[in-house]
């Protein structure tokens, strides 16, 4: 739809001599605004449909293996990370014995700490994570994320919460 | 004043030729840059959760996402026609199951799965979780059938699902030895984490 005008060298027309030399050029124009509305409609298309922020992923190996093989830690390396229904964090440290600390309420930047701190004095340290079936995905991600964070060897396993672990999620206030 | 009437006005062309150089770099751009998405199951709205470390980006052929919603059901969806209607007989199919059976599935209401209020896929639930079970191995059989290639597992969870539906999702991922995989996140943003 580009009109392409091109002038006809009106004036020259009826002299003889001089017939090519004299007719002059003029410069012709190509009409661009169909042209630039078509790329305008196409670049809102394009800048509509595009999506800036590719969602992340988190990666996460299991074990592979049964359901029945258990390992064997020392109880002196185990960390446990529990989480109750409101989201608290309830963080223990196990003793060689086989029992645990008295468990702490900490928030995340905390637990990041502590964390820190066990995990260079101990490079074996192994994090249990409880979740507490009614707690939110966010809390669990939050989690995972601050202990991707920590400038620790990240070994930790995921595990079932079960009776004895309501009772110590309840001494910090659950 | 005759002198300015009798001017005549030469016609006024601005050269638009810079103006469409620049926006052609830009469309260009754009059309680099874009990404179609296989229709992956967008019809299902989740929130995702906000995390800050992981610089690995979503992958974009060959997935297999699990999308775990507020109500805590579980859909499984892969990225190929042709997988998808091999395992569930339907092209657009989405297969669902709610691993929870003290509560109630959320897709028997359309409402509940997005803004629009309806479902342009049919749903194929699965009840029993042997069943389910055997559908993710399935969709990766096919997959390697198919494509020649291995799926990759994404689990995209609401921010309000509950932890027992994904470590339920989790235990049948490990039980069909699907022992990768990955949580789905959006990047946090700076003001988030000054809290």
């Amino acid at each position: 739809m580009a009109s392409v005008e091109q002038a006809e060298g009106g004036e020259n027309r009826g002299r003889k001599q001089n017939k090519w030399q004299n007719r002059k050029r003029v410069g012709f124009h190509i009409d661009m605004t169909p042209y630039v509305d078509v790329i305008m409609l196409l670049l809102t298309f394009f800048i509509m449909t595009s999506t800036l922020n590719q969602p992340q992923v988190m990666q996460i190996n299991l074990p592979k293996g049964d359901e029945n093989t258990t390992v064997k830690v020392d109880m002196g390396n185990v960390v446990f990370i529990r989480i109750s229904e409101k989201g608290n964090i309830g963080l223990s440290k196990g003793k060689s014995d086989g029992t645990e600390e008295q468990p702490i309420k900490v928030n995340l930047e905390q637990m990041r700490q502590y964390l820190e701190g066990w995990g260079t004095a101990n490079k074996d340290m192994i994090m249990i994570l409880k979740f507490h079936r009614k707690a939110k995905y966010d809390t669990m991600i939050s989690v995972l994320d601050e202990i991707n964070r920590a400038a620790i060897e990240k070994r930790y396993s995921f595990s079932k919460m079960e009776e004895p672990d309501f009772k110590v999620l309840e001494a910090i206030g659950g | 004043m005759p002198a300015v009437k009798r001017r005549k006005r030469p016609s006024q062309t601005i050269d638009m030729t810079p103006y469409v150089d620049v926006i052609m770099l830009i469309l260009t751009f754009f059309i680099l840059t874009a990404q179609f998405k296989a229709e992956l199951a967008e019809d299902i709205q989740v929130k995702l959760p906000n995390s800050g470390n992981d610089t690995t980006k979503l992958p974009e052929r060959n997935v297999m996402t699990l999308v775990i919603n507020r109500f805590g059901d579980v859909f499984a969806d892969v990225d190929n026609i042709k997988v998808r209607e091999d395992v569930l007989g339907d092209p657009i199919g989405l297969a669902a199951y709610h691993p929870d059976s003290t509560t109630q599935p959320g897709w028997t209401n359309p409402a509940n799965l997005n803004d629009k209020g309806e479902m342009r896929r049919p749903i194929i639930a699965f009840n029993d979780r042997e069943k389910f079970k055997k559908l993710l191995i399935d969709f990766r059989l096919s997959s390697k059938s198919n494509v020649g290639k291995d799926l990759r597992i994404v689990v995209k969870g609401d921010k309000e699902a509950d932890i027992g539906t994904v470590q339920d999702l989790m235990e049948i991922l490990k039980e069909t030895k699907n022992t990768r995989f990955s949580f789905v996140t959006d990047l946090e943003t700076d003001e988030k984490e000054k809290k």
